[in-house]
């Protein structure tokens, strides 16, 4: 019995021999590394940027090469859709991390989103970028695109100076009536060079568009407050001079608690800093604790700024709604109901870097 | 150990919790998204409490008692049997068909219906051909596999966790008696255990407290990753889990769903084949003595039949049908091995 | 009924030649021993002619010795002589075949019904060497020869207790092959001994030149790719598992003795686990179960992967994946397929060819296989080197050399046409087969499943030799299940 069994099992497998076609060979797919998606005229533009190689069994040199496949429509189904169709592979998107909204697309990028976010319509760690490139200017980039995916990846890791910029889908704030919330990174852009320069900035969004960007020092303790990078390497100017420190190692210390039925947050930053230079010449042994006093006194105000540019608009990337509501929920939740949590709560930021 | 017993409570409790977990990681399409992890560990703490006050009386049953009557067969008539068989097997006929949604659901490369049905329904019947004994000590191994799964997804989702997304929500008992009743289930799988029972020895203790706290337990940690990680996004995912599979990632693998689904697909594969032996033991006490050796094709033809039927009732009518007929079976039985005791009892004074 | 012998030294002569026909090699010699005629028979080849004249001198230089009867000679020889004698004397035609044939010399006295026994085997035989396989860094370098009772002084030589039995029984119509079992009366069950003899009893085999012959009649029936039984070249190997309570049983002419019962965490088991360091040892061994996976799943798995969710590879790997199989004319899987049997081909090749050819066979396969297909664009370099890596682990576990070898072409028939849910259902299939099978009553999968401390101990682990001293294990400690098995 048992071997009538071992061989029904057996005939079975046998007969499974003319699905071979079923499956779908890796050379029949075409691997899509960049979805880029904008707006024009009321249409939506879509770019795909498509990996494929040259056949060669000895696969030492082998690397992909880029093709990108453009088209429009009436809604983003159709145009990718119709960009898909440029080409005569079924696409392969399990491999596509990074999505590319252009400056049309930027002034309301939720819908793109949305889009995305759906269950299983793409890799929940699909990662967002804004670009000022027009769809014509991608479709022209085929020999950077490499540098691009790599760049992406690179970041979506802990990239250049520790910091994960990107945000993967499942991280953004969309599920609010008003549009998406929170901040997306840019991808640089020289049109003269046509060169991808990374991730230089930063833009904040609220109802879905971009109302602010950050670079330089903002960007970069917007990304420490933001838990995504524990280093400041900055250079920027202090009270008429150029400074430039290293701080790595550093520790965010929230405290809240609650006067007066109002909240408040004490946001303390610690850690070493060091290297500190003024004007291009190191600061002496002795001058470091005022130097280092100076620092401090600048990223307060800095703090300060990016509080209002965010926290007072409702704006909470930093989360300081959720750690006031560790002291006090039920207050915290009836401010939020009545929409003034974020007009009436005090972030008081302290930075308290000591120098090496 | 006796003649008759050829397996251990402990294989039985690991056969019931791994039957379990994998409900876990491969959820129905229709349950909607995790609740929040603030609500959802209390109620799956009240939730397996209530499981196993319920389970108090047919456990005491099987353990205690004066004689044989009982003890070891919880089945005493064919009525009895039917109904438990076409309960186990519409079981597994749910379970095949949300193994198979799901699995279509994470393909790139969908598969034809026919033809996944019929590997699910292959493997099940020669895991019947093998034996009871056979397929406990693979779900032992299936279980280490599902185990080293789920750890490598936590482990690949720990960068990934924030405080912030736990949910801070004020302390509601209503929401959470809300979330305990709509997640409370009685599963076949009980059913399955008291059936399988009579393999173990009698005199050995069968640990299923251990095994539904271990269950309680299991969720606590999937919930507690899935909020850390997801935040608010782990409520409006059907298959939390699956997404938790899909972001972690080791070194330069990054992508290693396939290989969390394939952990999977093996525990449903030892699931089926285990509410298939249920099947079996219940159809050999109503078959006649000439077709019982046919039992395991009858069980296996039954999953098959039912396979339609149970995708056209759909999953949230199932589980509450579910949760009803096993509810209302363990109280049969209780009720008729008490009986049969007392008789018994009675009858040697 | 067996033919006694008589008193009459003619009919006994007459009975043995007519035994052993005209056969070349037999011989007799007529001599008159103290005045009674006597008849000498021997196996040349088998027996030296000198030693028996050694000894026959022996017995000529007593001249003051005078037996009255042809008995008092017999008695004579047998008690008072220093010549070696076997013990049992030879009172039957069968008799006088088994002794023949194990090399000693026979002398018929005439008037006496029974034929002394002389130690006179001279056989050629292979010396001990070292293990053709089962190689070892430390430890005893010897391995079983073909005669039996070498191979079981090579036992005794190693366990010196009263512990260790030896019994005998004769196996094969035709060729009457002497079957040795060693086992320690201690720590083996009972019912395992019972089992083991009664179906070597009913062993109906026409002849047998190895101990390979005997694994289908002491496995069950059902048909399974892995064996219950195992085979050992070592005697120190033979000696710790008859120190675990297991029974070894060694064939006259057969230098791989079989241990019964074999469970499958000893294949990933060496005696060098046992000399190194345990950490190390756990090291290997958790190797060696990775060794197995691979050589069984990876091809099937790599198929699978590149056919169903190329999402797994990363980006590189997945471009040059993509670009071989768009180079070569076959399906990925059909590929895989075709290497496998390439170096299957290589393999076999180099097994039988003599030796002074053999190499020339690595090379030619190495230029056709690894370079000239690859670059004529036939077979693509990540299947080369899949089927490489997967040949590299095979050769980790060679005792479980075949169910890999067939394994692993399902699992790639399993993966191509059928994708991730055919490799999980394949491996779910060969789960339970593997937990199907018992070893006289006790699961195969021991102590993997149903799992105990053992396989934490020395399983997949081993445990320093303090600790696996204290548990001092044998198969009586691991469940026993089907006693259907030992019936």
């Amino acid at each position: 019995m048992q071997k009538r069994t071992v061989k029904l099992l057996a005939m079975l497998l046998i007969a499974l021999l003319p699905l071979c076609g079923c499956s779908r060979s890796l050379g029949e797919r075409a691997i899509v590394k960049i979805v880029y998606l904008d707006e024009s005229n009321g249409q939506i533009e879509a770019g795909l940027a498509v990996f494929t190689c040259t056949p060669n069994s000895d696969t030492a040199s082998v690397e992909g090469e880029a093709r990108i496949y453009t088209a429009q429509g009436a809604s983003i189904e159709e145009a990718l859709y119709h960009a898909e169709r440029q080409q005569n592979k079924k696409p392969f998107y399990a491999q596509n991390e990074i999505l590319l909204l252009g400056p049309g697309a930027a002034a309301d990028v939720t819908p793109y989103l949305r889009h995305f976010a759906a269950e299983n319509a793409a890799r929940p760690n699909l990662a967002a970028f804004l670009t000022p490139l027009t769809l014509e200017e991608f479709a022209g980039c085929e020999e950077g695109i490499g540098d691009i995916v790599r760049e992406g990846e690179r970041l979506m890791s802990r990239g250049a100076q520790g910091a994960a910029l990107t945000q993967s889908l499942f991280e953004l704030e969309l599920s609010g009536e008003s549009g998406m919330r929170g901040y997306l990174p840019v991808f640089s852009f020289s049109k003269e060079e046509k060169d991808f320069r990374g991730v230089r900035q930063l833009a904040l969004m609220e109802d879905g568009a971009p109302y602010r960007m950050l670079e330089d020092a903002p960007m970069q303790l917007f990304l420490l407050l933001a838990e995504r990078s524990n280093r400041l390497t900055l250079y920027t100017q202090i009270d008429g001079e150029t400074v430039s420190f290293h701080a790595q190692q550093l520790c965010l210390t929230r405290v809240s608690s609650m006067a007066g039925g109002v909240p408040k947050l004490t946001v303390r930053l610690t850690g070493a800093v060091e290297d500190i230079t003024a004007d291009g010449v190191p600061v002496e042994a002795g001058a470091r604790q005022n130097a280092a006093g100076r620092i401090n006194l600048y990223l307060n105000e800095l703090a300060k700024e990016l509080n209002e540019a965010t926290f007072a608009r409702g704006n909470d990337i930093f989360h300081y709604g959720w750690w006031m509501k560790q002291f006090d929920t039920a207050s915290c939740e009836a401010l939020l109901r009545a929409g003034t949590l974020y007009e009436t709560a005090q972030i008081e930021f302290i930075s308290d870097l000591k120098p090496v | 150990m006796n003649e008759q017993a050829t397996v251990s409570a402990k294989q039985l409790c690991i056969l019931l919790f791994l039957s379990l977990c994998v409900d876990m990681a491969v959820r129905s399409f229709t349950s909607g998204g995790m609740p929040p992890a603030q609500r959802a560990i209390p109620a799956a703490i009240l939730n397996a409490a209530a499981t196993s006050l319920l389970l108090i009386f047919p456990l005491r049953l099987q353990r205690g008692g004066t004689g044989e009557a009982w003890r070891g067969d919880a089945l005493g008539t064919k009525l009895l049997s039917f109904f438990s068989a076409l309960v186990l097997a519409a079981a597994g006929a749910a379970a095949a068909i949300r193994a198979e949604e799901f699995f279509r659901y994470g393909c790139d490369e969908p598969m034809p219906h026919l033809l996944v049905y019929t590997v699910f329904l292959s493997a099940a019947f020669y895991a019947l051909r093998c034996g009871m004994e056979s397929l406990v000590r693979a779900v032992g191994i299936a279980t280490g596999i599902f185990l080293a799964s789920m750890l490598l997804m936590l482990l690949s989702n720990i960068g990934g966790m924030r405080l912030f997304n736990l949910a801070a929500e004020p302390f509601e008992v209503r929401g959470i008696l809300q979330t305990a009743v709509h997640g409370f289930v009685l599963p076949p799988e009980l059913l399955l255990f008291f059936l399988l029972r009579p393999y173990v020895d009698a005199a050995e203790k069968t640990p299923v407290y251990r095994t539904i706290a271990m269950l309680c337990l299991f969720y606590i940690a999937l919930s507690f990753c899935a909020q850390a990680v997801l935040g608010a996004w782990a409520e409006a995912q059907t298959q939390t889990v699956h997404t938790l599979s899909r972001l972690g990632s080791l070194s330069v693998f990054r992508r290693l769903d396939a290989l969390h689904t394939a952990a999977w697909m093996l525990a449903e594969l030892c699931k089926l084949s285990a509410l298939a032996c249920g099947v079996q033991s219940a159809v050999l006490r109503i078959l006649p003595k000439r077709l019982q050796k046919y039992a395991d094709r009858y069980a296996v033809g039954m999953l098959a039949l039912l396979i339609p039927v149970c995708i056209g009732l759909g999953q949230e009518t199932l589980y509450c049908a579910f949760t009803v007929a096993t509810a209302a079976l363990l109280a049969v039985m209780t009720i008729y091995g008490h009986i049969r005791e007392g008789s018994y009892a009675k009858k040697n004074g | 009924m067996e033919q006694t012998l008589s008193t009459s030294l003619l009919e006994n002569k007459l009975a043995v030649k007519g035994m052993f026909g005209t056969a070349i090699d037999f011989y007799t010699k007529d001599i008159t021993l103290m005045g009674y005629p006597c008849c000498i028979c021997m196996l040349e080849g088998l027996s030296s002619i000198e030693r028996l004249w050694v000894m026959m001198l022996e017995i000529l230089s007593k001249p003051e010795t005078q037996p009255q009867t042809p008995e008092e000679l017999y008695d004579y020889i047998l008690k008072q002589t220093a010549i070696p004698l076997e013990s049992k004397s030879v009172v039957c035609l069968e008799d006088a075949r088994v002794q023949l044939t194990a090399g000693t010399s026979v002398i018929l006295i005439d008037g006496v019904a029974r034929g002394l026994v002389l130690s006179t085997q001279s056989m050629q035989y292979r010396s001990i060497q070292e293990p053709s396989g089962e190689g070892n860094l430390r430890g005893s370098r010897e391995s079983f020869t073909e005669p039996l009772r070498v191979n079981i002084s090579l036992v005794r030589r190693l366990i010196r207790t009263e512990e260790l039995m030896v019994e005998t029984m004769t196996v094969g119509e035709r060729t009457q092959t002497e079957v040795a079992l060693l086992y320690n009366t201690k720590l083996a069950p009972a019912a395992v001994l019972t089992a083991v003899k009664r179906r070597l009893q009913a062993a109906k085999l026409p002849f047998l030149f190895d101990t390979g012959y005997l694994t289908g009649f002491l496995q069950k029936s059902r048909f399974s790719f892995f064996q219950s039984v195992g085979y050992t070249e070592r005697p120190d190997t033979a000696c710790a598992k008859i120190c675990e309570g297991k029974v070894v049983i060694m064939a006259n002419g057969s230098p791989f003795a079989m241990i019964v019962p074999y469970f499958f965490s000893e294949n990933f088991q060496s005696m060098d686990d046992y000399s190194e360091k345990a950490y190390f040892a756990s090291i290997i061994r958790v190797l060696k179960y990775t060794a197995f996976l691979i050589a069984v799943m990876l091809p099937g798995v790599f198929v699978s992967v590149a056919n169903f969710t190329p999402e797994l590879f990363p980006p590189e790997l997945l471009y040059k994946v993509a670009s071989a199989e768009l180079a070569t004319p076959l399906p990925l899987f059909l590929e895989a397929l075709f290497v496998n049997f390439l170096l299957e081909v290589v393999r076999e090749a180099g097994l039988r060819l003599p030796k002074p050819i053999g190499h020339s066979v690595s090379l030619v396969a190495a230029l056709i296989v690894g370079d000239a297909a690859v670059s004529a664009g036939i077979i693509g370099t990540p299947i080369i080197i899949v089927a490489a890596l997967t040949a590299i682990c095979t050769y980790v576990v060679p005792s479980l050399y075949e169910p890999i070898t067939v394994l692993r072409i399902l699992f790639i028939l399993a993966g191509g046409l059928l994708g991730p849910l055919g490799i999980v259902a394949l491996f779910f299939w060969m789960l339970l087969g593997m937990c199907g099978m018992n070893a006289f009553g006790i699961p195969y999968m021991s102590p993997i499943a149903p799992g105990s401390k053992a396989f934490l101990q020395d399983g997949l682990l081993r445990r320093s030799w303090r600790r696996l001293a204290q548990a001092n294990f044998s198969i009586r400690e691991l469940p026993g299940g089907e006693t259907e098995e030992l019936e």
